[in-house]
């Protein structure tokens, strides 16, 4: 008879289960003991440990480049503290690091920036200086190499009716293409979602119409005669932006490293927007990325390109405070984001922090913007 | 009992012997009868069991608890409510017609790479197990690309495949195919060998007899294989489909991971893991059917 | 050694008698030849046609390795085994080729798991095409008739007892009409009541078919019960020791099993099986 058996087995199954579970709760109740929601960071004047996520594969972003470099915030956080790098190769790797509660700060673009502010019940993060803001930083239109000659970037725009485009999803370049795609009313056949290495070899591959791709990426296909670029944000008057992001718990138990840290923001912003530094900025870059040649990292901040492909005069302002610019775009972001339903509501007003900035700003005697960056001719490039 | 004029010794009828009766019921009755008992085992409780005890531990440590590392994660109650919602926040639900065009869309990919890795799988390993001298051609490169995991392989398949789809499938189909292949090889490998004697004495010729020994007798490892050889495929179609950019049950949890979507992120892992037992257990369905031999020596042997 | 005729089997007009075999000086090494496993040492002894030979001996003492390099499945290191005075193997040819006139039944049984019993008797011949289907399933329907496997041609092998299955395999074997028999301790995994319905069996089909029957055992009352002549061989390396014609009259049952001869028989060899056991086991023989 199988029931004496069967019995057995049944209550060795209810056993093992029950063993496992147990184990389960010991072991995660005896593991490094978070509070629920809310990370400690300490007394005002303690020394901290940081995570930065920051994305050197993201030019508007490059403060967080010269940051790590030039070390500012040694002069400005308590002795003793430790500050850790970690690459992000795209915005919204960060911002899960961020709510997972795994990163401390974050450079990250707009999308991703306001979507990190609209998981308040999971973690408040929120957004406190803007690192910089352009035209044709995120929102690049590249095509592949052996498409037409347009006319003008809005014909450009127009071919990309019924093509196959591809984007990082989640990214600044998704919001921006999918507005523009709304505006001139256009509806690619495929609108795939795939990150900037499979986008890369899909260019290589000629699998790829076109692609919305940011910087220091689009100047490097760019370089490598892998794509072209045909138009901007500058094209369609939409600008991008990076912004500095935070979690509201770092801001309420700490202002003072949020201070320390917007300070010696600010003085990486001021040294990135010389542009005497253009050639030592460019070297930091270089080693801190893998597989991007010098003069593509040049190209994509101090670079020109011609106005019928969408170049702009100014490369990146540094607004670094609230600026109404920035407050536009964010508001306007933000709007567009709700419609397609990447987030469900609009930012909440908290969500922006601007005291901070507007403080720091106040003390030095600045103005936002503090800074920008005008392209620069080609002679000005004196590497390899 | 007879008795014979030549030799006055009884002849031996199988009765006596003590085997099974000679009216053994079709294969049909035969499934019928051992889901019947399947059903009145405990078994079929106790899998429920284990998945509310599972469904229960997440319940508990996500939303009553609260625990350190697992508050953070979605609950079931906000899945579940995602799931079954008419109008899900982040735009995926059993009531949106994108959710089985996903399904479908991987389904579909996971049938092509299968069958391929099957076709190709199967013979491979069946000479691999076979002949020597193919082994020794053919085995150290095929052991040296196996380890090779379908993500490193993402960039090669995109410049070497024309098209969209077919890296994917590619992609799905390298690990399905190591699976299958070295499973069949094993196989070959473990038919007793006096079965293999047996019919060079019957005077099997070799071809003969890989026909009629050696892929028969190959058949369980080979459904064994081709079981892990599915799941292995959608293991890998998380990573294929990252290369595709639209559709597919990989591209619903990728996609929802940059676009901060948690909810959805499991609707898509939970989606797959059902879909992907379905088709673990319509391949073993299969391979019972096949090898009706064993599954009939199996239910005589079981009570 | 000459070969022996036999008796004319009272009651059957004389058969053809086929299936001598004669093996000649053999020797069969493992490994390297220098410094291998030693495992036939010149090993010389006959088959005689149309009866049934019965090799005894230790475990792993050599004598599967003989009956393997009669069916072909193993090559020797030198000597020669003969068939009808063909050569099997020797010198320039070391190993057989097998085939269907030299059928083993296997230790632990070989029929095809996934062929019923009746694929599996008719697989011989249509594997060799000797016969049409039709007609290989008719003679096979009647020759599992004969042996008393009517009913269960549909079956599996996995559906009947251990017993049957080798019934079904002998029958199989004897669809071929093989020279000789290799049976390899067949009935060694059979409890001793299967065994003994087993044996007469055995006996039974061999009265029906006289064909050449090499029997390898280690149960030395199942060898004097079975066999015209029992050879009785050393441990490794194996050679006769002691070659028996059992006198016991043929047609045989189990009666015999209390007779007074049959005792005479067991006492005289008992001694020289036991002494070789116990070589092999101080030896500490490895089972094959």
């Amino acid at each position: 008879m199988h029931s004496r058996f069967g019995l057995a087995r049944s209550g060795a199954a209810a056993f093992s289960a029950g063993c496992m579970l147990l184990f389960a709760v010991a072991a995660l109740t005896s593991t490094y003991a978070d509070a629920a929601d809310t990370k400690n960071y300490g007394k005002p004047g303690d020394p901290v440990d940081l995570v930065v996520g920051y994305q050197p594969y993201y030019t508007e972003a490059w403060s967080g480049v010269v940051m790590r470099d030039k070390k500012f915030y040694e002069k400005y956080l308590p002795k003793g503290s430790n500050v850790t790098f970690q690459i992000g190769l795209q915005g919204a790797i960060i911002v899960n690091g961020m709510i997972a509660g795994k990163v401390d700060i974050g450079y990250v673009g707009d999308m991703p920036g306001i979507v990190s502010t609209s998981h308040a019940d999971v973690r408040d993060i929120r957004m406190v200086a803007a690192v910089g803001l352009g035209y044709d930083q995120c929102n690049n239109f590249l095509v592949r190499t052996d498409a037409p000659e347009f006319k003008s970037p809005e014909e450009a725009i127009k071919w990309l009716d019924g093509r196959t485009v591809a984007v990082p999803k989640g990214s600044c370049t998704d919001r921006f293409a999918q507005a523009v795609f709304k505006r001139f009313n256009i509806k690619p056949s495929e609108y795939l979602n795939q990150s900037i290495e499979v986008i890369t070899s899909g260019f290589r591959a000629n699998k790829l119409d076109a692609a919305v791709i940011w910087e220091p990426t689009a100047s490097r296909l760019i370089l490598e005669k892998l794509a072209r670029r045909v138009a901007t944000g500058a094209s369609v008057n939409e600008n991008d932006g990076g912004f500095l992001v935070m979690p509201q718990a770092l801001i309420e138990q700490r202002p003072d490293i949020v201070k320390g840290w917007l300070e010696a923001e600010l003085d990486a912003e001021l040294y990135f927007s010389d542009t005497k530094n253009a050639m030592e900025v460019t070297g930091m870059a270089l080693g801190q990325t893998t597989g991007f040649p010098e003069k593509a990292l040049w190209m994509s901040a101090y670079g020109t390109t011609p106005k019928s492909e969408g170049g702009t005069d100014t490369r990146i302002t540094f607004a670094y405070a609230f600026t109404p610019e920035a407050k536009a775009l964010v508001e306007k972001a933000s709007k567009f984001l709700v419609e397609i339903k990447s987030i469900k509501t609009d930012i909440r007003p908290d969500a922006v922090v601007s005291q901070f900035t507007a403080d720091i700003l106040k003390n030095r005697s600045l103005n936002a913007p503090i800074g920008k960056i005008n392209a620069l001719p080609d002679s000005a490039y004196t590497g390899k | 009992m007879t008795e014979t004029e030549v030799t006055g010794l009884r002849t031996f009828q199988p009765a006596e012997s003590g085997i099974v009766a000679t009216d053994t019921p079709n294969s049909w009755a035969l499934s019928m009868h051992r889901t019947a008992l399947w059903l009145k085992s405990p078994r079929p409780y106790l899998m429920l069991i284990g998945f509310g005890l599972f469904l229960g531990f997440w319940y508990l440590s996500v939303e009553v608890l609260k625990l350190p590392r697992f508050a953070q994660m979605p609950g079931p109650t906000e899945v579940i409510d995602e799931w079954l919602n008419q109008d899900p926040t982040y735009g995926l639900s059993i009531f949106i017609p994108e959710y089985y065009m996903h399904i479908w869309v991987s389904t579909r990919r996971i049938a092509i790479a299968f069958f391929l890795a099957t076709v190709t799988g199967v013979p491979l390993g069946l000479f691999l197990g076979w002949s020597q001298r193919f082994k020794q051609y053919v085995f150290p490169v095929f052991e040296l690309l196996r380890p090779i995991p379908p993500l490193a392989w993402v960039p090669l398949a995109i410049v070497m495949f024309r098209g969209s789809e077919t890296p994917v499938i590619f992609l799905t189909f390298l690990a399905s195919f190591y699976a299958t292949a070295l499973n069949t090889m094993l196989g070959v490998q473990s038919i007793d060998v006096s079965l293999i004697r047996a019919a060079s004495c019957l005077g099997a010729k070799r071809w003969q007899i890989f026909r009629h020994i050696v892929v028969p007798g190959a058949l369980p490892f080979i459904f064994t294989g081709l079981q892990i050889s599915v799941g292995v495929a959608w293991f890998s179609l998380v990573a294929g489909e990252m290369v595709s950019g639209q559709y597919g049950l990989g591209y619903v949890i990728n996609t929802s991971y940059t676009m901060v979507r948690y909810p959805t992120i499991i609707i898509g892992m939970v989606t797959l893991g059902i879909v992907g037992y379905v088709t673990s257990a319509a391949i073993r369905a299969v391979g019972d059917y096949m090898m009706q031999w064993r599954t009939r020596e199996l239910s005589l042997g079981r009570q | 050694m000459a070969v022996d005729q036999g008796e004319a089997f009272p009651g059957t007009s004389r058969t053809l008698r086929r299936g001598h075999i004669r093996i000649e000086d053999a020797v069969k090494i493992y490994g390297p030849q220098n410094g291998g496993i030693l495992a036939v040492d010149h090993c010389t002894f006959d088959v005689p046609a149309g009866e049934i030979t019965v090799v005894v001996g230790p475990s792993g003492c050599g004598k599967t390795t003989l009956l393997n390099a009669i069916a072909g499945f193993h090559s020797l290191s030198a000597g020669a085994i003969y068939l009808d005075e063909e050569v099997l193997c020797g010198p320039g040819r070391l190993k057989a080729e097998p085939g269907p006139d030299r059928i083993v039944v296997f230790q632990n049984g070989a029929l095809f798991p996934w062929k019923t019993n009746i694929d599996n008797v008719t697989f011989g011949p249509i594997m060799q095409g000797t016969m049409t289907p039709a007609h290989a399933y008719e003679k096979a329907r009647h020759m599992m008739a004969d042996a008393g496997l009517r009913g269960i041609e549909n079956n599996y092998p996995g559906e009947i007892s251990s017993g049957v299955r080798r019934r079904v395999e002998i029958v199989r074997a004897l669809m071929n009409d093989p020279k000789i028999l290799l049976l390899d301790e067949p009935y060694r995994a059979l409890d001793s009541l299967t065994k003994s319905v087993m044996h007469e069996a055995l006996l039974d089909i061999f009265y029906r078919t006289r064909v050449t029957v090499f029997f390898i055992t280690h149960d030395l009352e199942e060898a004097i019960f079975l066999g015209h002549r029992v050879i009785i061989m050393t441990t490794r390396p194996c050679r006769p020791k002691k070659v028996l014609d059992i006198d016991i009259p043929h047609p045989r049952d189990y009666s015999v099993l209390t007779t007074k001869r049959f005792r005479e028989l067991m006492d005289e060899t008992a001694m020289a099986v036991h002494e070789e056991a116990i070589k092999a086991f101080e030896a500490g023989e490895m089972e094959r």
